[in-house]
């Protein structure tokens, strides 16, 4: 290389370390840790002011999560809390799309049920618990039903608009092939609408999440709401926010997971 | 331009003028005492509510505040938003080194052990199923300090809240034997008192509703503080001697107008029965009172112990009740 052609690649060359930096600074991974970072940083910092002596530090609660951890109480309440979870949520994804479904194929059906059903997503589910309880009692059917009345509107809805928002062209398509209305339907509106429905689902996910821990602090207390309120009543904080940043990061990992798999089935677009 | 410039001016007058107005209207909220309540105004709490009114004809004015929870006043009163509470903050002073202090013991837990006529002693009792209102609060206390003053060990525990709940469940055959309030157990035993009896109970009851106060409130206000706890001990002395005041001081404060007839006609049975079994100590509290709570709020799993070591002046600041029995003599 001739120091001519030197001269104007030094401040590229120069410039390439800054750049790497630059880089790995605005990477999405190490972006996502920094917001992480901050808002612990913030709890800690809130918690040694204090904020409140019933406010415990960030630390505090992880030993409090610790604690919980090591004698079992976590993991028998999570199993316990994901029984009604788990009822709910396969009657609302079955019960939902079926309904959904029928709903975007027969008008009159739509007509029928979507007023029930946009009633229930708007409704503040904390003022329909009593009327629940006086309905179903304050055992596992209460908690099942809570959950289907917050999981199940968003799956039926989104599933409706799915089906219903059918590209015309594909059905257009289909018509000029001369398929018959069962084959139109497996063959074009349901994938069509699959990527909707199962952004539905994702939402309905998290959904039935609120409703079950509403339930569970409400009704009566079980699970992960047994030892939110527990720890509660004897002042044990550390313990009780232990509990709700549990469900809040198994919450926050169900539905990436989800996420990951739609992405995977649905949208090759959005892989990386 | 100048008319905007008038506009700006006379918005910044009204800005600043609402702004006076109110700043002036929170000191005279400031000037109220605030009270958080862990209940509704019912016939248990009604006897506070009186005291209370009493205290505002000497010149202290207070404001109460309804909480759905215990808890929720508790922490009302710890963040500020409430000067003095009313509930049991052992377990939040002693965990969260809540600058809190009890000033006046309310009521007190009596509850009675009811069981199925076919457990005719605590020894039968032994590996059966009993329900309780919530993990670690009064009634499973109670159970545990009987357990292990009889030898015995309870089978499955379930957790039923509200007394008036769990009698419904013994009435139907869901629950064998639990611990009740006073009311219930009277409800029950008048309704099913031939599949029902009690079974001897703790001779000793420990606080249930106690008042409190921040620490720092209470050393500004002791003038305020000394009206209140006299006026609560001045009545709950006088419900000692003649339980109809309570009915008497309603019917003249017009309190609880928009209740049934029933539930007001309840009133004087409710205060002659609850002051006979105890429920409201005319004492008000003392260094024992504290120490015999601090062993059953142990045992209750709401307190660390040992029970021996804890100190009083760090749960109770009884200052202002030794100079409310001065005042009245007793």
């Amino acid at each position: 290389m001739q120091i001519s052609e030197l001269a104007p690649a030094l401040p590229a060359l120069r410039e390439a370390p800054a750049r790497r930096w630059r880089d790995l600074l605005i990477h999405p991974l190490v972006l996502r840790l920094l917001s992480f970072a901050a808002v612990l940083a913030l709890w800690e910092y809130a918690g040694r002011i204090p904020l409140s002596p019933a406010f415990p530090t960030f630390l505090e609660t992880l030993g409090g999560l610790g604690a919980i951890m090591a004698d079992g109480t976590l993991f028998k309440a999570f199993l316990i809390t994901l029984h009604p979870l788990v009822i709910g949520l396969t009657a609302s994804i079955l019960c939902g799309i079926a309904l959904g479904v029928l709903m975007g194929l027969h008008e009159p059906s739509e007509w029928l049920f979507a007023p029930i059903f946009v009633i229930a997503q708007a409704a503040p589910l904390a003022a329909l618990i009593p009327i629940l309880t006086f309905a179903y009692g304050i055992g596992l059917t209460a908690k099942v039903m809570t959950v289907c009345i917050m999981a199940m509107p968003v799956i039926v809805l989104n599933t409706l608009g799915a089906v219903r928002n059918t590209p015309k062209s594909l059905l257009e398509m289909g018509s000029s092939f001369l398929a018959t209305r069962s084959q139109s339907i497996r063959l074009i509106i349901l994938p069509a609408a699959s990527p909707m429905i199962f952004a539905g689902l994702r939402l309905g996910c998290a959904a039935a999440f609120i409703g079950v821990i509403l339930a569970e602090l409400l009704i009566t207390p079980t699970g992960i709401g047994d030892v939110i309120s527990y720890n509660q009543s004897v002042a044990d904080y550390p313990k009780m926010y232990a509990a709700i940043l549990s469900i809040i990061v198994f919450s926050v990992l169900f539905i990436e997971l989800l996420e990951r798999i739609e992405v995977t089935l649905f949208r090759p677009e959005a892989r990386p | 331009m100048k008319l905007l410039r008038r506009r700006s001016v006379l918005f910044g007058a009204a800005a600043v003028s609402a702004a006076l107005m109110l700043g002036s209207a929170g000191a005279q909220a400031q000037a109220k005492v605030r009270v958080a309540l862990g209940d509704v105004l019912s016939t248990e709490t009604l006897s506070m509510i009186i005291a209370l009114e009493r205290a505002k004809e000497k010149g202290v004015d207070y404001q109460v505040t309804h909480f759905s929870k215990e808890d929720l006043a508790i922490q009302a009163v710890i963040n500020g938003q409430a000067d003095l509470g009313v509930g049991t903050p052992y377990a939040v002073v002693q965990k969260s080194k809540a600058p809190l202090r009890v000033l006046f013991q309310g009521t007190r837990l009596v509850f009675f052990p009811v069981a199925d006529k076919s457990y005719k002693t605590w020894k039968d009792m032994n590996g059966q199923p009993i329900a309780f209102h919530a993990r670690a609060t009064g009634t499973e206390a109670i159970g545990n300090i009987i357990a292990k003053r009889e030898g015995i060990q309870f089978g499955e525990r379930s957790y039923v809240p509200g007394s008036e709940n769990r009698i419904i469940g013994m009435m139907k055959g869901q629950i064998k034997a639990t611990i009740v309030d006073l009311a219930n157990k009277n409800l029950l035993l008048e309704k099913a008192g031939d599949r029902f009896h009690v079974l001897p109970g703790v001779s000793e009851p420990a606080s249930d509703e106690t008042l409190f106060g921040r620490t720092d409130w209470i050393s500004k206000n002791e003038k305020q503080v000394d009206v209140i706890v006299t006026e609560f001990l001045r009545l709950w002395q006088e419900m000692a001697a003649n339980p109809a005041i309570v009915e008497q001081e309603r019917v003249k404060r017009k309190l609880m107008a928009d209740q049934p007839k029933e539930v007001l006609e309840g009133i004087t049975k409710f205060y002659t029965l609850a002051t006979k079994e105890g429920v409201y100590a005319p004492a008000g509290g003392s260094a024992e009172v504290a120490k015999a709570d601090f062993e059953f709020y142990t045992e209750a799993g709401q307190l660390q112990g040992p029970a021996g070591e804890l100190k009083v002046e760090d749960f109770w600041y009884l200052a202002p009740l030794e100079r409310a029995r001065k005042a009245l003599g007793s």
